[in-house]
């Protein structure tokens, strides 16, 4: 007999659910359903700010043709859930329609957080998350003026670079004292702030924004920050950081985590055993993951188990970062900062060429725990694959065999 | 044939006379010492707060036959023009004044300690009252008395005092007015960790904290604390001696201004060790020493060679702490832009490594705990060799096999997105795979992010490599 | 013997054996008897040893003769003797090792050359002392590693250390000892930071070693090739003998200090008179009633008897110069190969008037020969060796000789007569040649004279001293434990201080290359490069590299380095060895022509021993631009059959 499987959310990581089970499920035991709030299928998140850059919002979709004429898939787009019945297992959408499931996944994502602020929904303040809100970007740019991004880490790096594509010189305010601190060190991000500069993104770190002041029109004009200097902006974009979808699962009764977000189990499961939660939304063991690669991990565990099996588990979250932003080869890996007991730490910097790579090594000095590259990511993907693993002889020529010329 | 007189018995007027010794020196050779003993080695004090060498231990060896050592004799003034030099001492009749003539004179008469200004430490004649103590010479030594030794400032001589003393059975203060040990020496971040390790010792540490008074027994910090101290052991810094320069009318700034033929600013006087500046340094190190003595030996014995300075190594002597520091520190801590930093940072274990490289060689280092890197790092820096490109085995002193291209472990997962390890893709070479595009079809490698493309590259060509090595092997077989 | 047209051709023994004495004749008439130099080897036997010193002295009246063993051991020779009065490699059985808790092995990597020595060393921890990670410094508890050339700097900082943290022991420096604190007042300057500078080794590590080899119940220091091939050889093997002596290690039962000899004979090969400055027991030349008791013994006048003569290297240095000798003998050794500055070596050779080779292989200096001897090898002739615990050991022969093959003894025999020597002053027996031995040594130091042929023979082992006595003396395993051998029984510390190499690296050289063998082949290869299976194991002159030294140089695993020194180049294969100091090569020195190590190592020697600096020289490598191939400096001689 057929089962239903509802996804809610069609998102990166609940398409690549989608996808999964398409490919596995080979009886085709399951039927799909997606809500989907966005009026647009599964698109890459990751790249959105080439949005701006000349792609069009068909080059990020993630659907094919094939899955969008999947007997099996009942995508139904700009529908949003409005409430979990559990009792007789059903999802209420805002059309009143009622969507019976056996198995219900939660991937409703996450939402850019915006800080309580004075003026924080002044005409001219946005955020950075859909290509809805990219195109109301567009729309308001001026050519040439300031566009203040709030927030230095990830995404306000992508942002700031995204005003810059159209046509806004950017600025960016980060309260903590470097750029990404999430992603790298201190001395990472000496290197990284200055290459920033260089490439003519301006930004200030360690302060913290007070208010957003309105001009004569209501609109936005500029920003007074925690120091008491102000600076002038036509326009605002939050990106300091998300916070996770968890409302629907909240009203249904279903526990979140300490921090938000829909508490799950290692299995990616809720308390109600008919009911998980995947990717932003999702606080597996308490904890959220803003990323895309842990939600794709999730994903599959997810698959796996209502494909019959529940052996493996979400556990040792990658939270691995690389990424190129305005030229800047930036990667984060595991333990970036050598937080566990006993590890060790060797840097590089380079000022000269702009490069930073630190490995956090365990007390046994060979096991790679983690590490942060900044200029030159190009050792990334050995570096990452190389974590829990000991270091191979000549590993540290690839972090500087760039710089040297030392090939192995 | 030259008459040389030497003002200074210690170290490098010791090293200069047995150089000039060996070298054939022709004519006579003459020391002044001010110390009532023959020479020794100053370097050696803190062996003999330890207890581990006696007194008589650090006793140089006697000088070549011929050589006249005057102990005792204070040289007073000298006449440039007509090459005399004028001393007391030296003998029953202390007072009377002995006329040296020299064709050659070296100054070799070293430095004295610097003496804090510390209300209570000094009696109405300008002297150290009884209970505090200079550690210059092995009389000093002798003043060390009781179980709780204050040993005041914190450099590399209090360092190394405080642990000669904790081994020789003392109750140890330390005190200095910088937050951390050694500040000329060490970054914070090593500092800070000589710090710890020092307390973890025994040694009761004070940084921070100024001397403000001295009472009889008692020594009064900033912070209103009062330390019990048997002796005040002041080791705060040394000043070049150059008095007699002065009064002679030689150029001194610091030290005896030298050139790089070790001639002061008068005809056939010359200088050499600590109480010499050459090119605005006065080292105050035994090597630049020995340096400076084996060049004017060269030079008084009618060779050619000139002193260009000695690469600067700082390295604390004491087996309880591997601490050196290289160049100098502002080039670790205002990197210019052709610097490369390798720092390494265990706290856990309190090591600690801060290179500053330029073309691959040090310019500055600061090692702490790591006394494999501090061996090799000494080597490689005076002979200006580039570092091995394995940094992490320098500093921590491992032993590499062939240090080849970087070979992954077959479980390393390679592409993250489709969690394709290593042994898939060599599993997929088996198979038949031999292209890149071939080996990504097979396991979906680099189809998600890309950014494994490189790694699974570097694979193949590995593959490759090894294929046509094994082909190679079967040729010569057959 | 060669041909008008230059080849090495057949000829029968009386053509060779007249030619040769003809020559030697005229040469000796012309230019005096030091016209005539003699070249002995460490592998031969003590008999011919011993009859090729008297040949020398008494058939050629040489002055002229010295032998490869300088090449050897001859600095701890120098060392040994100054230090106990009496040189002998152990001074103790090898089996004693056995029971060591500690070894400290200064410059010796015995699991290479000498394989079978290591199962004596299975139960103790070693603590190896050697630039390079050797197959030994591999199985060491400990492994120190100093820049080549600076042991001397390590051995002066251990004894600092032994000093200064109490490890030295004060009854027996005051009783069986002299000099220590002359000895001290140097190594007092020698702090371990300092030697640290020097020699790359870690203070701490210094301080552990120390420790380790105080602190164990069962220790013994033993230096190599590596401690003696300096040109301040001597020295650095004294450096560690006072440490050893500081520590009260030699002449007790259970620990002590030795030296590992470096050839078959290494030992007796020392003993018997084939030394610029010997004659046989050990005696010195110089010495007027050892040239007395000698030509006692021999007949002769002591008078009659030439004085000390040049060393190895001054020898070959002094070949075909005008006050050198113009006639070579060489027995048992290949020094075209084997002798540092080996390019000016050949050219020496190549001035003479007359080269005379024996052996048993055509070896790179027999195909320069004017006349070739084949002689017996090991499993063909009768004979003694002295290992280097100073046991005697017969040498026997299980299989005939091929024809047209004699023993040496019977060249020098054959020689003697038609120099004009009675024929009975060379025997030919091996038995009898020994028993003269034993009478020239009675009284020397080192005593053959209470060994027979029949008491080695019924199973007895006989250390010398072992003087002829009513009761048969049972030799003497163990020397020292009553005293050392100088008149007041007191070992000697050396006060030794450290200088530089003779070479130190610098812009034009900037590497050090070092020297020594691998386990396939032994010394000039000569032999054993003639072993198929060894030649497979190591075929081909290489040089070890560190990869990144290697890439600074252009050079890859694999590729064939040119390494050039103020003296010469020579060509090697890259290895690259991650273990290697960067600034240190190493060039094994079995291999002839343009693969031969020695041409470019230094003929700086030791002032003492005549030692050669194979341990340290200044070279640059670069990619070789073409192929080389080895052309013989003249046609090889015919293969013996």
């Amino acid at each position: 007999m057929t089962r239903t499987l509802l996804v809610v959310g069609h998102g990166m990581v609940g398409h690549r659910l989608v996808e999964i089970m398409r490919s596995n499920d080979l009886n085709s035991a399951w039927r799909v359903v997606i809500v989907a709030e966005e009026a647009r299928p599964a698109y890459d998140r990751v790249e959105l700010s080439s949005y701006l850059d000349g792609k069009s919002a068909d080059d990020l979709s993630l659907v094919s043709h094939e899955f969008l004429n999947d007997p099996s898939v009942d995508l139904r787009l700009a529908t949003t859930a409005t409430e979990i019945n559990r009792g007789p297992r059903t999802v209420t959408t805002a059309d009143g329609a009622t969507v019976g499931y056996d198995a219900l996944v939660l991937a409703t994502g996450s939402r850019p957080f915006v800080p309580p602020l004075p003026g924080r929904d002044l005409t001219g303040c946005f955020v950075y998350r859909t290509v809805d809100d990219l195109d109301a970007i567009r729309a308001a740019a001026v050519s040439g003026r300031t566009g203040l991004v709030v927030g230095g880490g990830l995404l306000g790096l992508e942002a700031a670079n995204g005003l810059r594509l159209v046509g806004m010189r950017p600025q960016v305010i980060e309260m903590a004292p470097r750029l990404m601190p999430l992603q790298i060190d201190e001395g990472g991000g000496e290197i990284l702030g200055r290459l920033v500069r260089d490439a003519g993104l301006p930004f200030r770190c360690g302060v913290a924004m007070r208010s957003i002041d309105a001009g004569p029109g209501g609109e936005v004009r500029g920003v007074t920050l925690t120091d008491g200097t102000t600076v002038e902006a036509d326009l605002v974009v939050f990106a300091a950081g998300v916070r996770p979808r968890h409302e629907l699962a909240d009203s249904a009764g279903l526990d979140l985590g300490d921090r938000g977000g829909i508490l799950v189990d290692e299995h990616c499961r809720t308390a109600d055993k008919h009911i998980w939660a995947i990717g932003d939304c999702a606080a597996v063991g308490g904890r959220c993951h803003g990323l895309v690669a842990p939600g794709y991990r999730m994903a599959e565990v997810v698959a796996e188990q209502l494909l019959g099996s529940d052996d493996t588990v979400f556990s040792n979250a990658d939270t691995s970062t690389s990424l190129k932003l305005l030229g800047v080869g930036v990667a984060s890996f595991g333990d970036a900062h050598a937080k566990t007991p006993r590890s060790l730490e060797l840097a590089y910097t380079n000022e000269k060429a702009g490069t930073y790579a630190k490995l956090v090594l365990a007390d046994d000095t060979r096991t790679l725990l983690g590490g942060v590259l900044v200029g030159d990511a190009s050792a990334y993907p050995v570096l990452r694959s190389l974590v829990g693993h000991q270091l191979p002889a000549g590993a540290e020529r690839l972090l500087s065999e760039s710089r040297y010329g030392v090939s192995s | 044939m030259s008459n040389v007189l030497v003002v200074g018995n210690g170290p490098a007027s010791h090293r200069l006379v047995e150089r000039l010794h060996r070298n054939g020196h022709q004519g006579t050779i003459t020391v002044l010492g001010a110390e009532t003993r023959p020479a020794y080695n100053r370097l050696l004090l803190p062996s003999v707060l330890r207890r581990s060498l006696s007194p008589g231990a650090i006793v140089l060896p006697a000088p070549p036959a011929g050589v006249r050592v005057h102990q005792g004799v204070v040289a007073t003034d000298i006449d440039p023009r007509e090459r005399v030099l004028y001393a007391t001492g030296g003998g029953s009749s202390e007072r009377r004044e002995t006329v040296y003539r020299y064709d050659e004179l070296v100054l070799a008469m070293g430095a004295r300690p610097r003496l804090p200004d510390l209300p209570g430490a000094h009696d109405t004649a300008g002297r150290l009252v009884d209970g505090i103590t200079a550690l210059r010479t092995i009389a000093d030594c002798a003043r060390i008395n009781g179980d709780r030794v204050v040993v005041l400032g914190a450099g590399v001589l209090g360092v190394e005092t405080a642990l000669a003393l904790l081994a020789g059975g003392h109750h140890v203060t330390l005190v200095h007015p910088r937050p951390h040990p050694m500040e000329r020496e060490l970054d914070t971040v090593a500092g800070q960790l000589l710090a710890d390790h020092l307390a973890e010792l025994g040694i009761d540490t004070w940084f921070g904290r100024h001397a403000v008074g001295y009472r009889p027994g008692r020594l009064l910090l900033d912070d209103g604390q009062v330390h019990l101290a048997d002796t005040l052991v002041l080791c705060t810094g040394v000043v070049p001696e150059v008095g007699l320069a002065r009064r002679a009318g030689l150029s001194v700034r610091r030290g005896v201004l030298v050139d790089d033929r070790l001639r002061t600013s008068a005809e056939h006087i010359h200088a050499i060790g600590d109480c010499a500046e050459h090119q605005g340094e006065v080292p105050g190190l035994i090597a630049p020493a020995w340096e400076q003595a084996d060049t004017l030996a060269t030079l008084l014995t009618g060779g050619h060679a000139r002193y260009r300075g000695t690469p600067r190594v700082l390295r604390v002597k004491a087996p309880e702490l591997d601490i050196a520091s290289f160049g100098s520190l502002r080039g670790l801590d205002h990197s210019d832009a052709d610097v490369e930093l390798v720092t390494l940072t265990d706290s856990t274990h309190r090591r600690r490594a801060k290179l500053a490289l330029c073309d691959q060689r040090i310019v500055g280092a600061v090692v702490l705990g790591l006394p494999d890197a501090i061996a090799s790092i000494s080597q490689l820096y005076d002979r200006n060799l580039p570092l091995p490109s394995g940094r992490l085995d320098l500093l921590l002193g491992t032993a590499t096999g062939h240090a080849a291209a970087a070979e992954l472990p077959d479980d390393a997962v390679v592409c993250r997105c489709n969690n394709v390890t290593k042994r898939a893709l060599l599993h997929a070479w088996s198979s038949g795979a031999r292209r890149v595009s071939e080996l990504t079809n097979a396991t979906r490698a680099t189809t998600g992010c890309g950014s494994c493309v490189s790694a699974v590259s570097r694979l193949h060509a590995s593959l490759e490599s090894t294929d046509r090595l094994g082909a190679s092997r079967l040729d010569r077989a057959s | 013997m060669r041909t008008k047209d230059g080849r090495l051709a057949p000829t029968d023994w009386n053509t060779a054996l007249d030619t040769v004495a003809a020559r030697l004749l005229e040469i000796r008439a012309s230019h005096g008897p030091d016209g005539v130099g003699v070249f002995g080897g460490g592998g031969l036997t003590n008999e011919k040893c011993y009859l090729l010193g008297k040949f020398a002295r008494l058939a050629l009246g040489t002055s002229q003769i010295d032998y490869n063993g300088r090449f050897c051991m001859s600095s701890a020779a120098v060392a040994g003797n100054a230090a106990f009065g009496i040189d002998r490699g152990l001074p103790f059985p090898v089996t004693d090792l056995g029971k060591a808790d500690v070894i400290m092995l200064a410059g010796a990597n015995v699991a290479e050359t000498m394989p079978p020595l290591m199962r004596h060393l299975d139960r103790a921890d070693l603590i190896v002392i050697d630039p390079r990670r050797t197959a030994t410094a591999e199985r060491a508890a400990m492994h120190l590693r100093p820049a080549p050339g600076t042991d001397l700097a390590l051995a002066l900082g251990l004894l600092h250390i032994a000093v200064t943290d109490g490890w030295c022991d004060g009854d027996y420096l005051r009783e069986r000892t002299k000099g220590f604190d002359a000895t001290w007042r140097r190594a007092m300057s020698w702090w371990p930071e300092r030697v640290e500078r020097i020699t790359g080794v870690a203070a701490s590590a210094q301080r552990a070693a120390v420790h380790m080899l105080a602190s164990a119940r069962r220790s013994y220091v033993l230096t190599g090739r590596g401690a003696e091939q300096h040109s301040k050889g001597v020295d650095t093997v004294s450096g560690f003998i006072n440490l050893a002596l500081a520590l009260g290690l030699p002449g007790r039962v259970g620990s002590g200090y030795g030296c590992l000899t470096g050839q078959g004979n290494g030992q007796g090969g020392r003993e018997h008179g084939q030394k610029a400055d010997q004659l046989p027991g050990y005696r010195m030349i110089n010495d007027p009633l050892a040239r007395e008791h000698v030509a006692n013994v021999w007949g002769v006048s002591s008078d009659s008897l030439p004085g000390a003569g040049r060393s190895a290297y001054e020898l070959l240095d002094a070949l075909g110069t005008p006050t050198g000798p113009k006639a070579l003998l060489v027995f048992g050794s290949n020094p075209a190969v084997s002798a540092p500055h080996a390019g000016h070596v050949v050219d020496r050779l190549s001035c003479l008037d007359l080269l005379v080779v024996a052996d048993f292989v055509p070896s790179e200096t027999a195909s320069m020969a004017d006349v070739v001897f084949p002689v017996t090898q090991w499993a063909e002739e009768e004979g003694t060796m002295t290992n280097l615990e100073g046991r005697v050991l017969r040498r026997r022969r299980i299989v005939p000789a091929p024809d047209q093959v004699r023993s040496d003894l019977e060249v020098l025999h054959s020689l003697a007569i038609r120099l004009g020597q009675p024929a009975d002053r060379f025997p030919t027996s091996p038995r009898e040649v020994f028993d003269e031995l034993r009478r020239a040594s009675r009284g020397g130091k080192a005593d053959y004279s209470g060994i027979s042929y029949d008491r080695l023979d019924s199973g007895e082992a006989l250390h010398w001293p072992c003087p002829e006595a009513a009761e048969p003396h049972p030799g003497t395993p163990r020397l020292f434990l009553d005293g050392f051998a100088h008149p007041d029984g007191r070992a000697r510390f050396a006060e030794v201080d450290y200088r530089d190499s003779a070479e130190v690296a610098g812009e034009d050289y900037p590497l050090y290359a070092t020297t020594g063998r691998v386990l396939a082949h032994y010394q000039s290869g000569a032999q054993t490069r003639r072993v198929a299976e060894l030649n497979r194991a190591a075929a081909e002159p290489f040089m070890e590299v560190h990869p990144d030294t290697a890439h600074r140089a252009g050079l890859r695993e694999g590729t064939l380095a040119t390494v050039s020194s103020a003296r010469g180049s020579m060509v090697a294969r890259v290895r690259l060895v991650g273990t290697l100091r960067t600034d240190t090569v190493f060039l094994p020195f079995h291999f002839p022509g343009h693969g031969r190590a020695n041409l470019v190592t230094s003929p700086a020697l030791d002032p003492l021993s005549g030692m050669p600096e194979f341990k340290v020289c200044a070279v640059r490598i670069a990619p070789c631009p073409t192929p080389v191939r080895d052309s013989p400096e003249r046609p090889a001689v015919a293969a013996r059959t």
